[in-house]
């Protein structure tokens, strides 16, 4: 009993850190993601300060008014938001289901 | 051209969506369905723009749905084939839904998506939520749920097309696709425009199709996949799903959904009829405060200054705040008092203990 419960333990700190390790990527590269996602479609981007502005539906004219650049979009950016989902809700599913099972708070029978 | 923004990703910003994510969550784990009802107009209320907020929930949703499915696929609860035709269907729904949406974000711009979402929102709350009430009034009377198959659902299984019959494994009968698709599209529609199909799917499941309830929300986990991964993509191709506003409400959440889905557990059926029904309602009215807002935006009525429509909002956000603390309140009080009524059942009388 007491050896199932420290697997459970152990199993719980593994998932943790990997889900804790996956949730700083996303803060720290949290700029470059969204730019990966806004970018997917045909964009016109423009440096406005410290920040860039992404517009969509972008036309050659309006875009050069705006001193801004037209990008051509990728379709393969849609691969990071799936990717990202699977990849966190496995770490962090995993980990909350025996973060309950190790606090002992479970279901009436 | 249209200026894409998703919202910085500051501390406040980053801890109201992973508590606005537990609460969600939990109020999803609670009463069995989508937590998107309110997460959706929660993350409205944060200055996401409706179109980033329905694709970005549609994100969030779609692996928790496939890791529901696999478990209760396990359980022999999931009609595969049922799941799977519907999937289709449903995808043409929200590939039709997200044009839809599309076409209003270029026509009106952000705001217009706002409105939309807003307006599906409330009128889909409304309904659901009166039903959900008539059903908490029928239950706690003491009618319970009925195990027979409805009247509705006998007619639908008694129709014979030939060519559209499609062997259902829940509802141990053949239904046709003519009944099939239009659900399953619909189902797909309302996904794509407030990220929540079960409205729509898991109910015709049960009364139009005759499939048990259990198997019914089961199934509709396969659909809200297939419905979520397609949905991704599309918005995805887009621009406007937002992966980090996704990960953030799904760690709240996955804490949320599990505490809510152990908290059922130890209250009675009308009681989580009642909990959800109270929440839609509360959830429909808070919208009623932003809807004025963005008529003024698009220009559809008079001009409102800036002091009012900030005030507007605040009521919104305020009355979207007591629908999650009630929501939350409800489902951790009765889990502990469950709790502590389970645990006093199970300490044995000093007589019985001396017996064993």
């Amino acid at each position: 009993m007491a050896a199932t419960s420290s697997r459970g333990l152990v199993r719980m700190l593994v998932y943790g850190i990997l889900t804790f390790v996956f949730y700083w990527g996303l803060v720290t590269y949290s700029e470059e993601i969204s730019h990966l996602s806004l970018t997917t479609p045909d964009t016109c981007v423009v440096a406005q300060g410290p920040e860039t502005g992404v517009y969509h539906k972008p036309e050659a004219e309006a875009c050069q008014a705006k001193g801004g650049t037209m990008q051509d979009g990728n379709w393969m950016h849609v691969l990071a938001p799936i990717v990202i989902a699977f990849v966190i809700s496995f770490s962090h599913g995993a980990f909350t289901g025996l973060f309950w099972e190790v606090v002992g708070l479970k279901a009436k029978k | 051209m249209e200026l894409v923004q998703f919202i910085p990703l500051d501390i406040n910003n980053a801890l109201l969506l992973i508590v606005v994510g537990f609460v969600g969550g939990m109020v999803s784990g609670f009463i069995g369905s989508g937590g998107a009802f309110v997460l959706t107009p929660a993350m409205m209320s944060l200055g996401v723009p409706g179109i980033v907020a329905v694709a970005s929930n549609m994100c969030h949703k779609f692996p928790k749905a496939l890791v529901g499915t696999i478990k209760r696929h396990k359980y022999g609860q999931v009609d595969l084939k049922l799941g799977l035709i519907m999937g289709v269907f449903a995808e043409a729904g929200v590939l039709t839904g997200k044009h839809f949406m599309s076409g209003i974000k270029h026509d009106f711009g952000a705001v217009g998506t706002d409105l939309y979402v807003s307006v599906i929102f409330i009128v889909t709350l409304a309904i659901v939520g009166t039903y959900v009430l008539k059903d908490y009034r029928k239950l706690k009377a003491g009618g319970g749920e009925s195990t027979e198959v409805p009247k509705l659902a006998r007619w639908v299984q008694s129709v014979h097309i030939p060519g559209t019959m499609v062997w259902s494994e829940g509802a141990k009968a053949h239904i046709s696709l003519v009944f099939i698709a239009p659900v399953a599209f619909a189902t797909g529609m309302l996904a794509a425009t407030i990220a929540v199909g079960g409205f729509i799917g898991v109910p015709a499941m049960i009364y139009l199709f005759g499939l048990p309830a259990i198997m019914a929300s089961a199934t509709e986990l396969m659909i809200a996949f297939v419905m979520g991964l397609g949905g991704t993509i599309f918005y995805a191709l887009e621009g406007v799903v937002d992966v980090r506003l996704a990960m953030l409400i799904l760690l709240g959440s996955l804490f949320g959904v599990q505490l809510g889905a152990i908290g059922t557990t130890y209250v009675k059926d009308y009681q989580v009829k009642l909990v959800m029904a109270t929440i839609m309602l509360i959830a429909l009215f808070s919208r009623f405060f932003y809807i004025p807002g963005y008529l003024s935006k698009l220009g559809l009525i008079e001009a409102m200054d800036e002091g009012t429509l900030k005030m507007l909002k605040l009521g919104g956000d305020i009355v979207l705040g007591i629908a999650l603390v009630l929501g939350a309140v409800i489902v951790l009080t009765s889990l502990i008092k469950g709790i502590r009524e389970h645990k006093a059942s199970q300490i044995p009388s000093p007589g019985v203990g001396m017996q064993d």
